[in-house]
C-alpha cells in the first residue's frame, strides 16, 4: 500500500494506492478551520481497508505552493516514512497541477503566488515566480493552460484567457495526484532524510526591485 | 530521550545560529528549511545516545507552540506521523512552560508553588507556577525581550550575532559602574528594554571613537542594567507573595552575570534553581520533562492537533 500527499494548494488531496490501483482517495479545499491533515490521513489509510503498518512508500508534493501546506504535507510524508522504514519520494508540484487536464496534461500550469505573481511551469523546464505583468510575454503561443485557482487566468491576461482548461476538462486532484504518484514510484530516486526540502522557487526580478527599494 | 524521574537519556541539540549570523538575526525562511532537514537526523542521534531502539519509546512530546510557524509545522506534524505510524500516544507541550519546567531537570525534587522568570530571545515573562500546577504571567515586556536587547547591543557594539553569549563575554573584562544606564521603567511587574537600548546607542554615538576597553566597560554597563532590571522584578513578586522556589529559565538565564547575581539577590529569600547552561538554552530535554509534568495532569493528547505559533504558557 502507497501513500500520495498533496497540500501544497488551494485544492489539497491524499491518495492511497496498491500497486498502480487506487483504493482511497480524499479531496478537499485548503480551510483554516479544517482539522489537521493526519486525521484526514489517518481516515483515507482507514478507508483504503489499511493501518499505517501496511504502507510501503510515500509520496508528497514539495511545490512550488503555500509555505504552511508544503511544511505539513513534507513533514507528515518524512515522519511516516521514517517511523516506518519505507522510501520517501517528492514530486513537483507544478506537473501534478498540469495532470489535472483531463486526456493529456496541460503544457503549462499557473499557480497564484499572491502579490501580483505566478508560480509558472512549461513543459520540460523547471518551475519559476513571474510577475503577473510579464505572463503575456512568456506563455507559448499555442498553450493548453491548468491555473489555480480555476477561472484566474482571465483576470491576469484576459486576451488568453480560452487557453485555460474549462471547468468541464478539469479532473479532482486527487486524480492528478494517483497518475503523478505511479510516474514517481516508476521512475524516480527515493530521497534521504536530509534532502527533504519544500522546493523554492527564487522572487521574481521585480519582486527583488521592490523589495530593495527604500 | 527522558525517562520518568525526569531522566535525562540524552539531549541532541542542533543549533542554527551559525545559519542565520551573516543575517544577524533569524531568518524564519531559513530557519523553517533547516529544520525539514535535520529534524529526523537529530532525532536517530538521541534514540543513539541513548542506547534506545524506537520499540522502546512509550510516548512522543514536542513542541506545540509558541515560536516560528515555520519551525513548529515541521515539528508537530513529523512528531504526530511517527507517533500514529508508531502506534504511540504525543503530547504537545508548551516551549515557554518547558523553560519553568527544565528545573526538575536540574533538582527533580522541585513543586509548585515556584516564582519564574523566562527570559529568552522571545520572551520576558515573570509567572507563578501554582500548586494547581497552572502557570499564570505575572509580567511581560511591553517592548523588546531581554534576548532582543542583548542582541541588539551587540549589534551596537560591533560584536557578532547571538549578542547574549558576545556581550556576556566581553562584559568580564569591563567595569559595569563604567556607565550608569537607566533602569527600564514599566508599570507593575512588566518589563521595558527599548530604553536602555537607546541610550547604549547614544552613548555609543556621543564618543568619537572607542577603545577596546571602552567597548567592554559599556558591555558589561549594559548587561548589568539589563541583569538589574529583571531581578528587581523577581524581586518585587517575591516580596508581594513570596513563593518557597525561584526559578529561572531560557537562554538569556546562561548569562552569568545574571546567574551570579541571581544568587546573591534571590537566594536569601527563595531556593533558588538555575539550569545548567545547556538547559537554559532551547533544547528538547525540557520538552520531555514537561511532557511528564503534562502526562500526570492531563494525559497525552486525544485527537491530533495544529503548532500554535502564539501559544502561551498552557
Ligand atoms: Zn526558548
Amino acid at each position: 500500500m502507497r501513500l500520495a500527499i498533496d497540500t501544497s494548494g488551494v485544492d489539497q488531496a491524499l491518495v492511497v494506492l496498491d500497486g498502480r490501483r487506487l483504493l482511497a482517495s480524499d479531496d478537499w479545499v485548503r480551510d483554516r478551520a479544517d482539522p489537521p491533515v493526519l486525521v484526514r490521513l489517518d481516515a483515507v489509510v482507514r478507508r483504503a481497508g489499511g493501518t499505517p503498518d501496511d504502507l510501503d512508500a510515500v509520496v508528497a508534493a514539495r511545490g512550488p505552493g503555500s509555505f504552511t501546506g508544503l511544511r505539513v504535507g513534507l513533514s507528515l510524508a518524512a515522519g511516516l516514512a521514517y517511523a516506518r522504514h519505507i522510501p520517501l519520494y517528492v514530486a513537483d508540484s507544478l506537473p501534478i497541477l498540469a495532470r489535472r487536464a483531463s486526456g493529456d496534461p496541460a503544457t503549462v500550469a499557473l499557480r497564484d503566488a499572491g502579490r501580483r505573481e505566478v508560480y509558472a511551469w512549461r513543459d520540460g523546464e523547471a518551475a519559476r515566480r513571474l510577475p503577473v505583468d510579464e505572463l503575456a510575454g512568456w506563455l507559448p503561443a499555442a498553450a493548453r493552460i491548468m491555473v489555480e485557482p480555476a477561472g484566474s487566468l482571465a483576470g491576469w491576461v484576459p486576451g488568453l484567457a480560452h487557453l485555460e482548461v474549462p471547468p468541464a476538462e478539469r479532473r479532482p486532484l486527487s486524480a492528478a495526484l494517483l497518475d503523478s504518484a505511479n510516474w514517481t514510484f516508476d521512475s524516480q530516486k527515493p530521497l534521504r532524510y536530509d534532502e527533504v526540502q519544500a522546493l523554492y522557487v527564487q522572487p521574481a526580478a521585480a519582486e527583488e526591485r521592490r523589495r530593495k527599494a527604500p | 530521550m527522558i525517562a520518568s524521574g525526569p531522566r535525562l537519556l540524552s539531549n541532541v541539540v542542533r543549533s542554527q545560529d551559525a545559519l542565520h549570523a551573516p543575517f544577524g538575526g533569524v531568518v524564519p525562511e531559513i530557519a523553517a528549511r533547516a529544520h525539514l532537514q535535520t529534524l529526523v537526523p537529530v532525532i536517530e542521534r538521541a534514540l543513539e545516545n541513548a542506547a534506545t531502539r524506537w520499540e522502546q519509546v512509550d510516548a512522543v512530546a514536542v513542541t506545540k507552540g509558541p515560536g516560528l510557524i515555520g519551525c513548529l509545522l515541521v515539528g508537530v506534524n513529523l512528531a504526530q506521523a511517527i507517533a500514529w505510524a508508531r502506534k504511540l500516544p504525543v503530547i504537545g507541550v508548551s516551549h515557554l512552560a518547558a523553560h519553568v519546567f527544565a528545573a526538575q531537570l536540574e533538582e527533580p525534587e522541585v513543586r509548585p508553588p515556584v516564582l519564574g522568570l523566562v527570559v529568552s530571545g522571545g520572551h520576558s515573562d515573570l509567572i507563578r507556577w501554582q500548586q494547581d500546577g497552572n502557570i499564570t504571567v505575572i509580567g511581560r515586556t511591553i517592548d523588546d525581550a531581554a534576548g532582543e536587547a542583548f542582541d541588539k547591543g551587540a549589534r551596537i557594539l560591533g560584536l557578532p550575532f547571538p549578542g547574549g553569549p558576545a556581550i556576556d563575554a566581553l562584559a568580564a573584562q569591563g567595569d559595569p559602574r563604567a556607565v550608569r544606564f537607566p533602569r527600564p521603567r514599566a508599570p507593575g511587574l512588566d518589563f521595558s528594554f527599548s530604553g536602555v537600548k537607546t541610550a547604549l546607542l547614544y552613548e555609543v554615538r556621543k564618543r568619537t571613537s572607542i577603545s577596546s576597553q571602552d567597548r567592554a566597560d559599556l558591555a558589561a554597563s549594559y548587561q548589568e542594567a539589563i541583569v538589574d532590571a529583571l531581578l528587581q522584578r523577581v524581586e518585587a513578586a517575591q516580596a508581594a507573595d513570596p513563593a518557597p522556589t525561584i526559578v529561572l529559565g531560557g537562554g538569556v538565564a546562561r548569562n552569568r552575570r545574571l546567574r551570579e547575581a541571581a544568587q546573591a539577590r534571590l537566594g536569601k529569600t527563595a531556593h533558588l534553581v538555575i539550569p545548567a547552561p545547556e538547559l537554559c538554552t532551547d533544547n528538547a530535554a525540557m520538552i520531555g520533562a514537561a511532557a511528564l509534568i503534562e502526562w500526570d495532569r492531563r494525559g497525552p493528547d486525544p485527537a491530533p492537533f495544529d503548532a500554535d505559533p502564539s501559544l502561551g504558557f498552557t
